[in-house]
């Protein structure tokens, strides 16, 4: 069974090219949303098994979405994504409950499968 | 002079002196609200890069890369996507590390220790943190004190270009009223002095905030030294 994706952007342009990449990945992408309150909102209503998070968003930042979805039963794996590198964010990115972090421009379905595999 | 104009010009004087010294606050106030002002500048200078060019330039690469899975094998057209794709990964990677030189997102979201952390390990020559306020400060005494240890590190580091084996070290002394900040370079044997270059910029960032600055040279290193008062 492929598995439900959500894809948390704020840029139209990202989300629509992230929905692409994911699903000739073998994902099914379930939903979209553009800020940190919609990505809560649309995780308690979809129940999608991976959120696909951006950090930089224009209400909260992705760490602390990603820790609110932590706290929910069944949490779904988060991996956050970043069009700056993962140094940019020193240890926040370990300190997260996230499962890992893909530099923008290196995601594909498989580099979403890895982590999510290493994750285990 | 009879007595009362004496004591006429010496009045005359002190309300001079008066309002020179009120004068100079002022000055001072409005020199250190413009070197804050010039630093959320550069923030907002990298915000917008983030969000604007960055996310463009991504979203191009990304099409670029699909459109190359597109392609069924090796070719003319494979070749000029993937050459096109090449350039526009190193105009990406250097577009990033000019929004990170003008401003380092993780001082907005996490405050000077993160910060700090982040900029040691990305130094070009060996350094150390030692020593860093835990406590948030307001965002002017954060941009200051990142600003001052990165210009040092960057000083000092050419010092140490000079003399491998060397390594940098840095501490921000959180005094209550104010922030001592230390960069040395510790080089076995010493190193000559920290190069003029650059020092000008520094000395005026720490002036701007009422604070001030010396180089410091002793027999295993020479570095700079800071004192800079925080709210």
């Amino acid at each position: 069974m492929r598995a439900r994706v959500l894809i948390v952007d704020d840029h139209p342009s990202f989300r629509s090219i992230a929905r692409r990449l994911l699903v000739d990945g073998g994902f099914a992408v379930v939903g979209e949303a553009a800020d940190g309150a919609g990505a809560i909102s649309a995780a308690r209503e979809l129940h999608p098994d991976v959120v696909l998070l951006d950090v930089q968003l224009p209400d909260l930042d992705g760490f602390a979405v990603a820790a609110v979805l932590a706290a929910q039963p069944a949490p779904p794996a988060v991996v956050l994504v970043s069009s700056r590198s993962r140094a940019d964010y020193g240890t926040r990115v370990g300190d997260s409950p996230a499962v890992g972090f893909i530099a923008k421009a290196e995601l594909s379905g498989d580099a979403v499968g890895r982590l999510l595999r290493c994750a285990g | 002079m009879p007595a009362l104009a004496v004591v006429g010009a010496a009045l005359l004087v002190e309300r001079r002196t008066a309002a020179l010294r009120a004068e100079l606050v002022e000055v001072r106030a409005s020199r250190a609200r413009i070197a804050s002002a010039a630093d959320d500048a550069r923030r907002e200078a990298e915000r917008v890069l983030h969000d604007g060019a960055q996310q463009r330039l991504l979203s191009v690469a990304l099409v670029l890369r699909m459109a190359r899975a597109q392609l069924p094998g090796p070719g003319r057209g494979a070749d000029l996507l993937e050459e096109a794709a090449a350039e526009l990964a190193a105009a990406l990677g250097e577009l990033r590390e000019l929004a990170r030189g003008m401003y380092p997102v993780l001082l907005t979201d996490a405050g000077l220790g993160p910060a700090l952390a982040a900029l040691v390990e990305r130094s070009t020559v060996p350094a150390e943190l030692v020593e860093v306020p835990r406590r948030r400060l307001s965002r002017a005494d954060e941009q200051a004190c990142y600003f001052v240890v990165s210009d040092a590190l960057a000083l000092t580091a050419g010092a140490l270009d000079r003399a491998p084996g060397g390594r940098v070290r840095i501490v921000v002394r959180d005094r209550g009223g104010r922030m001592d900040v230390e960069v040395t370079a510790r080089v076995p044997g010493g190193v000559p002095e920290v190069p003029r270059a650059g020092l000008g910029g520094l000395e005026d960032r720490v002036a701007a905030r009422g604070g001030t600055l010396r180089t410091t040279s002793s027999a295993d290193g020479v570095g700079v030294r800071a004192v800079l008062p925080c709210g």
